[in-house]
């Protein structure tokens, strides 16, 4: 699954990023391949995205959100 | 000596700078960008360091034309700027990625010192920084500190001063990778990581000259070496080391993300699915409010100090050309620049505030939906908001969006939203063919005119911006990842000297050219030919002889002087251009003389048909203009037609010089500025020639 199916509360381990320039930025905040995420909140219309890692939060928008493979953690 | 801040974005980085160097610091110029380099004064022991604050980023692989500065500064050893000194600034918490960014420019071989900021909240938060072991680990001192409550500081400025004196070199550990000797036999340099960066950079790498840059880029395409993977594997491995450091230190304790901070607290309430957007509304209303209304008060008190000081220089300065060009050109033109102060000052210490307190890039984050349609992202809320009060700050404000495209979408569309400049030429037409009543009891028709054409300015901007979307091409892809910093109260002394840094930007940098403009301006409407202007002050020399108080005589006496001066033959010769609009040569001095600033249009009037009206009761006028009938068809003058037009071109011409005068600061050229002026003149011509042309034709 991606990181814009989790819903909100729910936490999941990076496992891969499919866009090599997105993978780059999102890195750079903190998310690397093998942290968890957790989407916290979704904006008031729907997009974007409220994702959260031990250190940082970051707004993405859900098409971009869709390039990262999670595996949801129970 | 010269020290660089080097730091994320949110580290709290600036707020060290301003703690160290208070009002000692300037706003200036990195040769080439439109960004902005503060630089300010520090005292050591043996002398005064001066110390840079570079743009915050969060690798040394830039994203934006503000991240590019700090390459150039770091990676090239030949740069102006290029530091004997690098203090990391990095937030304790947010170690692991800080620690990107700073293991990066310890491999660039700058002596370092690490400053992790935040250790207040990181210890409230019982984050354990390990700090001893960081400094052995990376072979730099770590120096706990917070500026925020000034913890920390008497530290680091000791290791500052120690490092001015060479006291403790600084030797990083060698940077190794494969490949790395093709690379330094081309670049000559013996720093194995700025080998890799300027390989993997070479496009924009500063540091090499072009024979050197395309050797690289050969060997590049050899090597196989794609910039994003290396880029990428570069972090990664990075990321990996600290994480394997700090996995050794806290064998078995695994971190989890659910522990309910204050932050999340807080965004369950303003990001609230339901409560979330109409907070922010209100936020903006105030923030609206604030620029709109506020701002009147000391407005008012600046125009009222200047026409004091010009009443001052009249007593003083005898009559005649002197005076006239220090109280109607000098005077008048610095009044014209200062009277956008408070309203500069205003919504960059609000927006300060919302800034420092992280609630910002929430509105961004509740907003990007909406925005992105027109391709803008939630970050141009607030600028394209606060182009409704005055277009100034908010061109200003643009500065916040990091993409250059954006950035320069908003700043090409902000002049059609309508500014409060544009209510005393709103009321003053308006008026004249809106009557004074309430619609279905409820709304008055003047008010929803004025609604209308507000939001008319407002479709106009999101198209256009969609066009431009379409049009514009620039290198740089766009990016709205964006991070969401944690709730924290405002620091006060950033905010007032952001109010201040801004003010002075506008005031100096903006100021020369509208002062410029204005003295222009006033020989044009004060000067004309020479025969023309010596019948209109003979016919007169007995008024101005007379010390007798003689409104009506002195009023006719401006009106024939405004009348033949140049702006007056200007206006003539524009008439036929302006003829199709249902405009004559009298409307054409007034648009003239109004490319100062659009409310002038309604003084210009008033003194071209002698009437004593000002901007806040301009009735006397509006009956005026309304009898005013054509000596040759002795139809009405100012038929709706002609006011309907006339308001169309109000709504959406670049009238104002001011606003120009800020485009060329923010974009570092004239190219915009001149774009905008002609795109915006064409647009407004054009409406209005349609507007008229369908109402003479089928509306009488």
């Amino acid at each position: 699954m991606t990181a814009s199916e989790l819903t909100p509360g729910e936490e999941g381990k990076i496992v891969e990023f499919q866009d090599e320039h997105l993978a780059i930025l999102l890195n750079e905040l903190g998310l690397f391949v093998g942290e968890v995420i957790q989407l916290t909140t979704r904006a008031p219309l729907g997009d974007p995205i409220c994702i959260q890692t031990r250190e940082t939060m970051v707004s993405i928008r859900t098409v971009d959100a869709s390039q990262i493979i999670v595996k949801k953690l129970a | 000596m010269k020290i660089c801040l080097v730091g994320n974005p949110n580290s709290g980085k600036t707020t060290l700078f301003n703690l160290l160097t208070g009002l000692n610091q300037k706003v200036g110029n990195y040769s080439g960008v439109t960004v902005d380099k503060h630089v300010g004064k520090l005292k050591l022991k043996n002398g005064v360091a001066e110390i840079i604050d570079l743009p915050g980023t969060n690798s040394i692989y830039p994203k934006s034309i503000d991240e590019s500065i700090v390459l150039r500064t770091l990676v090239n050893t030949q740069s102006d700027n290029y530091p004997d000194l690098v203090v990391l600034v990095m937030s304790a918490t947010q170690i692991r990625r800080s620690l990107i960014l700073v293991s990066q420019v310890i491999d660039l071989g700058l002596p370092v010192i690490v400053a992790m900021n935040m250790i207040d909240e990181a210890r409230n938060n019982k984050v354990n920084v390990h700090s001893d072991e960081l400094a052995k680990h990376l072979g730099v001192p770590v120096c706990l500190i917070s500026a925020r409550r000034k913890i920390g500081i008497k530290d680091l400025l000791k290791l500052i001063d120690r490092q001015s004196v060479g006291a403790q070199p600084i030797k990083p550990n060698p940077y190794e990778f494969e490949h790395g000797d093709e690379i330094a036999k081309i670049t000559g340099d013996e720093n194995g990581y700025r080998n890799l960066v300027n390989l993997i950079l070479a496009e924009q790498s500063t540091a090499l000259d072009a024979a050197k840059r395309i050797h690289l880029l050969e060997l590049r395409d050899k090597l196989n070496v794609a910039p994003t993977t290396a880029m990428g594997k570069d972090i990664n491995d990075r990321f990996r080391t600290t994480n394997e450091f700090y996995a050794t230190l806290e064998k078995g304790k695994t971190e989890q993300v659910t522990t309910l901070t204050n932050t999340q607290k807080i965004d369950r309430v303003l990001t609230h699915k339901y409560f979330g957007l109409p907070i922010a509304f209100f936020v903006m209303y105030l923030l609206f409010q604030a620029i709109f209304s506020f701002a009147e008060y000391p407005m008012a008190w600046l125009e009222g100090g200047f026409s004091w000081l010009g009443q001052l220089i009249t007593g003083i300065v005898p009559d005649g050309m002197v005076q006239d060009l220090l109280v109607n050109g000098i005077v008048a033109g610095l009044s014209g620049v200062l009277v956008f102060i408070p309203q500069i000052a205003i919504l960059f210490g609000l927006l300060a505030i919302l800034e420092g307190t992280g609630y910002l890039s929430r509105i961004s984050f509740m907003l990007d939906r909406v925005m992105r349609k027109f391709g803008l992202s939630g970050k141009s809320v607030v600028p394209m908001m606060s182009g409704f009060a005055c277009a100034i700050p908010a061109v200003m404000s643009t500065r916040n969006i990091k993409n250059t495209k954006e950035r320069l979408i908003n700043i090409m569309v902000i002049p059609l939203l309508s500014c409060s400049a544009r209510l005393p030429v709103y009321i003053l037409l308006i008026g004249m063919f809106i009557p004074q009543k309430k619609l279905w009891g409820l709304f008055n028709a003047q008010g929803l005119t004025m609604m209308a054409f507000y939001l008319a300015g407002l479709i106009l901007a999101v198209l256009i911006a969609g066009i431009l979307h379409r049009i514009l091409k620039v290198e740089e892809r766009p990016v709205f990842v964006m991070e969401l910093p944690r709730y924290r109260f405002p620091q006060w002394r950033n905010v007032l000297l952001t109010m201040y840094q801004k003010a002075k930007i506008f005031t100096v940098e903006a100021g020369k050219i509208i002062l410029f403009i204005s003295i222009i301006l006033w020989v044009l409407a004060s000067y004309g030919p020479k025969q023309d202007m010596q019948a209109v002050n003979e016919k007169y020399e007995q008024l101005l002889a007379n010390d007798i108080e003689q409104p009506d005589e002195l009023r006719a006496y401006e009106q024939e002087k405004l009348v033949n001066s140049y702006a007056g033959h200007i206006g003539k010769a524009i008439e036929p251009a302006i003829k199709p609009l249902g405009y004559d040569w009298k409307i054409g001095i007034a648009l003239l003389t109004s490319f100062a600033a659009r409310e002038v249009f309604v003084g210009t009037m008033a003194t071209i048909y002698s009437v004593d009206a000002s901007e806040d009761d301009p009735s006397s006028l509006r009956e005026r203009l309304l009898a005013e009938k054509n000596p040759t068809t002795g139809e009405k003058v100012y038929s709706f037609a002609t006011v309907f037009s006339l308001l169309i071109f109000f709504a959406f011409a670049m009238q104002c010089m001011s606003t120009l005068a800020i485009v060329k600061r923010e974009t570092k050229s004239w190219k915009w500025p001149i774009i905008q002026l002609v795109y915006l003149t064409v647009l407004a011509y054009g409406l209005s020639f349609i507007a008229y042309q369908l109402l003479i034709r089928f509306a009488q």
